[in-house]
């Protein structure tokens, strides 16, 4: 398939055949398309702003189109890296979708970039405690030998 | 295929070569780590040790992992249940999600995300805090939960 492209906000791409599929934002996925994408406007001036209230285009949602929620990596940090930090992943990934059905985009949004950011702080702290982990095993077990009898 | 290429579209290129090559070095790193816990016996080295258990003398959630897994890697699923449950029931989903970080590396459109819903990720939470809990609980049926 060729590369998409995009027209007015919205992406197309063709298929082996020639028709048109287009990215239907409400199902996330590529729908059939009956008519191709709009010809693409070059050295046409911006059109601007049509005054409130006379039925234009519905102005644009600011951000990306589609928030990830970031919850199957939040899940994964937490059980392979580090537990606490991916719990707080976890509960920031569960508040996306949850803020999108109340219609609430900017707080989605601000929730998924917090979930990002807990990945990621899971993921170096799994690795700097992975490196703890295995320098203080290699000291200790060259001193002396603890032996934990746990019931 | 338009002759210019618009800015946005050289972006989310970009973007997607970066997702691409982050997507398979996950699915090679997932087999690297698969070969290892198969070839590493946790039990019979000695194997990191939890650093909440030394300080605590308490098992966290994670503690028995690296044995459970070693465990699956040689078809004992008995015993890896008995090493970390929680881990043997989240398998499905490591597995799932491995399968799709290595369908995404090779794709080449944007990838679907993988959405798991709301109530996926408040379950999991209330489910690693009380195996937390309850696997410190020394009567007979949480003693079992423990690694």
């Amino acid at each position: 398939m060729a590369d998409p492209i995009q027209r007015g906000g919205v992406w197309w791409t063709q298929r082996e055949d020639g028709s048109w599929l287009r990215w239907d934002e409400s199902s996330t996925s590529w729908q059939p398309s009956a008519d191709p994408p709009p010809p693409e406007q070059v050295g046409l001036p911006p059109v601007p702003p049509m005054p409130a209230g006379t039925g234009g285009y519905p102005a644009p949602a600011a951000g990306p189109a589609v928030i990830p929620n970031y919850l199957v990596w939040a899940i994964l940090v937490t059980i392979f890296c580090f537990l606490p930090t991916g719990i707080v992943a976890i509960v920031f990934s569960s508040q996306v979708d949850t803020k999108l059905a109340a219609g609430d985009r900017a707080g989605a949004l601000d929730s998924s970039n917090k979930a990002r950011m807990w990945v990621i702080i899971s993921v170096v702290a799994g690795i700097a405690l992975g490196i703890i982990v295995v320098v203080s095993l290699i000291a200790t077990t060259t001193v002396t030998h603890v032996d934990v009898n746990f019931p | 295929m338009s002759t210019s290429i618009s800015p946005s579209v050289l972006a989310r290129r970009a973007v997607r070569v970066t997702d691409r090559a982050r997507n398979g070095a996950l699915f090679v790193g997932g087999l690297a780590f698969a070969v290892a816990i198969h070839v590493w016996d946790p039990t019979a080295t000695a194997g990191p040790t939890c650093p909440f258990l030394a300080i605590t003398g308490r098992y966290c959630p994670g503690c028995g992992t690296l044995r459970c897994l070693h465990a699956l890697a040689h078809g004992h699923l008995g015993a890896a249940i008995d090493h970390n449950a929680l881990t043997v029931s989240l398998l499905p989903l490591i597995v799932a999600a491995w399968i799709s970080v290595g369908v995404a590396a090779v794709r080449a459109h944007p990838a679907r995300e993988w959405r798991l819903p709301t109530w996926a990720g408040w379950a999991l939470v209330v489910a690693f805090v009380s195996f937390w809990v309850l696997r410190n609980l020394s009567p007979a049926p949480f003693a079992w939960l423990a690694p």
